[in-house]
């Protein structure tokens, strides 16, 4: 209905501007395809945007280099873990901090998401010293502990917030026909933040899988190497060209675009229930 | 159900933040024991006669240009963009969706090199400006090698980087917004413009909030991708103070041994301030919204 | 949606619990592992390691872990590993292994290792090896110097590298394509810049040269503080950096020097200042630069990038006209100090390793894979083939009037921490064109005046 009663060149406006967007928004992953179908010489000479030859030898490199198959089970598992905990624990502490209130709910509200301020470059050595004294070095745990905390305040703040916007009505209603917070959260609230729930899990999803400081800290066991990690190996085993670093870049993200393109179809269908909620 | 959020922050979180406040007051190089020097540390960047003091206050600009330029950057152009992908046909909305994903899955390097080449010498945005004859815009080594257009250039990626996330967020807040509304504002005779102005964005104003937020928090301390992409020259014209505590924590060519001290005196300074920023803001709002209600 | 996030996050839980932890030293017997932050050095240290084990019959294996120093990964790594008692065997240091010292980092090998030290070059032992009289001045000097206790002649560290900085690479078929002798080193700065001047009119930007300005301390460092020293000579060079009024930088000898690097200026190529060592290194390599200046340690990363080392012109920095010296003469100095450190669960093996490493068969099983030269002295047959031969055998040398880079020069009091970078970063000045060289002056007496009342 909205879009009927819009004039033609309005449309075309917003046509366009979309098409700038996407231009701009694409060109330099375009680019990065093309490098990575460069030859190794043509990617150090030429920064234009076709390769002559096309060749897939710097995938080769890259495959050679290093095993994708361990590498990405890794990254599935340790960004699985982390966004299960973070689906786990962060709508529920946004849900209680947006609607139940309690005397110094906004000082705990300020202390979860403080880390936001913070930038990790300080907390790293601390970091590692604790999960040192925990003896949990080179563990999945060591490394999933702080990792949730990193990425936490995101969550936490975007969940808050999404929650303060749905009714308070839902939540009395519920609690007169007899359920705890708990049950109006899990019935009731949570299936209406879908939409949140899968933004959420986007960007903590980009935010694991590229994640490479603190896991290269904490993790030096080459059998428990993320994808990010494992293409450093590329680095130690020579010098690798624009191509192969493209190559390898393209590698590590390809598994988190085919996930996205996968959870999209959650998206639309959280955006749908969020219409009808009326 | 607010206690596995409190428990894994006071588990894992309080004791690195503890440790880096309290070593603001100590020298320490991270290999032999730290000494105990007070308030040296903050001294020694912000006391009148220090040399590091220009180079703060430098720094601290630079971020404050990025905090505005990124922030309004997202801002300006992700609103009209999730307007336009909401009144667009589903295909094509599905289309720019998923080029939206790109920006946000690409990395470190990666980004890195695809930009140094496309704001570089020979690449497109210098041609551009070449075949346009703007020289001011097309310098020979590019970019990001030009002590004015550098800051520019990095806020260019880094509201590339920031767009998709607000787009995703204003979109859920759009799809959220009560279709009614709009009819009822038809009937009244207001045109798409009209609707736009008194409905759609007063109603997007929590999301912008959440968006403004996010983004002056990424363009504060932001340091991984300036360390990339410029290692804050040229002339120190896009150094931060995120760039500059890694310099001082980590040490840079013939720079003396590491200063763990100093660089996290740094970081507090800047992150007590932006949470002083925060907490006044609030208070002013808070003070608004009461005079208001009366 | 729970139920899932419940059963994912137990599977995790079980999966971390079947994960046994390994520490990152050696804990089987016959198992070194040596810490680098040089990826350069890696396919070395790999083959001295392989050639010890096979000399031991295969019972012990060598790791090299290699740690980017990037985002003080390298720094982070040795500070929590040195508080939970976690280092490797051997470790090499970040910077000055004498930090490493301070912090109790490295047994002593006083006593152990002293038939090794034959291997090398006396002036390489005397000054870089053992503590001595002037690295125990400069700490003195320094109130958060850590390193105070050490007493003269104790050694902890063994170098791997030794070598200098302060040469220019040129590409001989660049040069020949512009009409340049590629055989014939320019003989002064001003034959230097007459031959750029023709290779850029011949070939464009590729004609240019290039030095990693992103890391604007390599400018300082590099290029700067060895043309002034041969322009105004030693002790001057000693006098300026030591004037607590900074006024010696507007000195028109000073001045002069920093004309001399401008000279360099309208040359390097467009993204000199975009440009990392990878970066600068590949420029180079893929012939968008005909000259490169860097060190001794700078034909390693280039031939690991596909140089051919046959192609290169190597000569020191020749020296400009009126200046108190008339050629540069450069004491090597060591890098890569490599050391048993205080965790070593196999002390002894590492000692044994050692010894190994540094002395002839160690040494060349890591030359046979690294285009550098090693510490040890090797018999000459072994490095003839290198075009850093006949530069080095121009340049090296000892005394008075050897530029050693390792001299601190200047204030060195934690709150003059940033001056190098700062000087560095305003001496790129010259090549945006935001400073002229009397401009800079002015700009650095300022800088050295701060520094040094902060120091008081």
């Amino acid at each position: 209905m909205k879009s009927q009663s819009r004039p033609g060149s309005l449309r075309i406006a917003e046509l366009g501007f979309l098409a700038v967007y996407v231009v701009a928004n694409v060109y330099p992953f375009l680019w990065m395809v093309s490098t990575s179908f460069k030859t190794r010489e043509q990617s150090y000479l030429d920064n234009g945007l076709i390769p002559s030859p096309i060749t897939g030898d710097a995938y080769a490199t890259v495959a050679s280099a290093i095993n994708l198959p361990q590498a990405v089970a890794n990254s599935v598992l340790y960004s699985g873990m982390t966004l299960a905990c973070v689906l786990l624990i962060y709508p529920m502490a946004g849900f209680v901090l947006a609607l139940i209130p309690f005397r110094g709910s906004n000082t705990v509200f300020a202390a979860l998401v403080s880390g936001l301020l913070v930038p990790v470059i300080v907390l790293l050595v601390p970091i590692v010293i604790l999960v040192q004294e925990a003896h949990l070095l080179n563990t999945w745990l060591g490394l999933l502990l702080p990792t949730v905390v990193a990425a936490g305040p995101v969550p936490l703040f975007l969940m808050r917030n999404y929650f303060a916007l749905l009714p308070r009505d839902l939540l009395d209603a519920a609690r007169i026909d007899g359920a705890n917070f708990f049950g109006a959260f899990r019935r009731i609230y949570l299936p209406l933040s879908v939409p949140a729930l899968t933004t959420v899990s986007i960007l903590t999803l980009v935010y694991v899988w590229n994640s490479y400081i603190l896991p290269s800290l904490i993790i030096s066991n080459p059998d428990m190497a993320t994808l990010p990690l494992a293409l450093f190996s590329l680095n130690t085993s020579g010098h690798p060209a624009p191509s192969e670093l493209m190559a390898g870049g393209l590698l590590v993200i390809l598994p988190l675009i085919v996930a996205f393109l996968f959870l999209q179809r959650y998206y639309v269908a959280g955006l749908t229930a969020g219409a009808t909620k009326q | 159900m607010l206690a596995p959020a409190i428990l894994i922050f006071l588990a894992v979180q309080v004791f690195p933040m503890a440790f880096s406040a309290g070593l603001s007051l100590f020298r320490w190089d991270g290999l032999s024991d730290p000494r105990f020097i007070g308030l040296d540390n903050y001294l020694g960047f912000l006391a009148d006669d220090s040399i590091l003091r220009g180079l703060f206050l430098q720094s601290l600009g630079n971020n404050i240009k990025l905090a505005i330029f990124v922030t309004l950057g997202v801002v300006v152009i992700s609103i009209p963009l999730a307007v336009a992908m909401n009144t667009v046909g589903k295909r094509t909305r599905g289309l720019v969706r998923t080029s939206l994903l790109l920006p946000m899955v690409t990395a470190g390097i990666a980004v890195f090199y695809a930009w140094t080449a496309l704001l570089g010498s020979d690449g497109p945005v210098v041609t551009l400006f070449k075949l346009l004859h703007i020289d001011l815009l097309a310098p020979n080594g590019g970019w990001l090698s030009d002590p004015v257009l550098a800051l520019p250039g990095l806020i260019a990626v880094m509201i590339w980087s920031g767009v998709p996330y607000a787009t995703l967020l204003y979109l859920s807040g759009l799809q959220s917004i009560d279709g009614t509304l709009y009819e009822a504002a038809a009937i009244d005779g207001a045109g798409p413009w009209r609707q736009l102005v008194s409905i759609t964005l007063p109603l997007l104003n929590p999301i912008t909030l959440i968006v403004v937020v996010l983004n002056l928090v990424y363009a504060m301390q932001s340091y991984e991708m300036i360390y990339l992409i410029t290692n804050g020259g040229p002339s120190y014209s896009t150094n931060t103070v995120g760039l500059l505590s890694y310099n001082l924590a980590f040490g840079t060519i013939g720079g003396g041994s590491a200063q763990f001290g100093t660089a996290a005196a740094v970081t507090w300074t800047v992150t007590v301030g932006m949470a002083l920023g925060y907490v006044s803001a609030r208070l002013v709002a808070h003070a608004r919204r009461e005079r208001s209600l009366r | 949606m729970l139920s899932i996030a419940a059963l994912v996050i137990g599977t995790g839980l079980v999966l971390a619990g079947c994960t046994t932890p390994t520490g990152n030293g050696a804990d089987a017997s016959g198992k070194l592992t040596i810490w680098t932050f040089k990826k350069e050095w890696v396919p070395g240290l790999e083959a001295a390691g392989a050639a010890y084990s096979e000399k031991n019959g295969g019972d012990v294996t060598v790791d090299v872990e290699y740690f980017d120093e990037a985002n003080g990964l390298y720094s982070s790594k040795v500070t929590a590993a040195a508080r939970g008692d976690e280092l490797p065997d051997l470790l090499t240091s970040y910077g000055s292994q004498w930090d490493y010292v301070g912090g109790n980092l490295y047994q002593q090998l006083n006593g152990k290792l002293d038939d090794t030290l034959a291997n090398f070059p006396s002036a390489l032992v005397d000054s870089f090896v053992k503590f001595n009289d002037s690295t125990q001045a400069t700490c003195a000097s320094n109130p958060d110097c850590t390193y105070g206790d050490v007493k003269i002649g104790d050694y902890y560290t063994l170098p791997q590298i030794s070598g200098a900085t302060g040469y220019f690479y040129a590409n001989k078929d660049q040069l020949e394509a512009a009409g340049v002798d590629p055989n014939v080193a320019p003989a002064s700065w001003e034959d230097l810049i007459a031959d750029v001047q023709k290779t850029h009119d011949a070939l464009g930007d590729a004609g240019g040269a290039v030095i990693p300005l992103k890391i604007p301390e390599t400018g300082w460092l590099w290029l700067l503080r060895p043309t002034l020293f041969t322009q105004i000579g030693a002790q001057a060079t000693a006098d300026l950096f030591a004037d607590k009024t900074g006024e010696s930088w507007k000195d028109p000898a000073v001045i002069r020097s920093l004309a001399i690097y401008d000279d360099l200026s309208p040359y390097w190529i467009p993204s000199v200042l975009q440009d990392g060592i990878e970066e600068a290194d590949q420029e180079f390599v893929s012939g968008q630069a005909t000259w490169y200046y860097g060190g001794t340690f700078s034909l390693a990363g280039l031939v690991q990038k596909g140089m051919d080392p046959s192609k290169l012109l190597v000569f020191p920095m020749p020296v400009a006209a009126g200046g108190e010296l008339s050629k540069l003469t450069l004491r090597p100095w060591a890098s890569g100090s490599i050391g048993i450190s205080k965790d070593a669960k196999n002390a002894d093996l590492a000692l044994d390793f050692l010894k190994f490493y540094m002395s002839e068969p160690g040494a060349q099983a890591f030359a046979s894979k690294v285009a550098d030269t090693p510490a040890v002295t090797l018999p000459a047959s072994d490095s003839d083939q290198s075009p850093l031969t006949p530069a080095t055998a121009a340049s090296f040398g000892d005394g008075e009037d050897a530029y050693d880079e390792f001299v601190s020069y200047g204030p060195t009091c934690d709150a003059a921490k940033t001056l190098n970078n700062q000087a560095s970063v305003a001496l790129t000045g010259l090549v945006t064109g935001e400073q002229t060289p009397e401009s800079l002056a002015g700009v650095l007496a300022d800088l050295y005046q701060k520094s040094w009342a902060a120091c008081e």
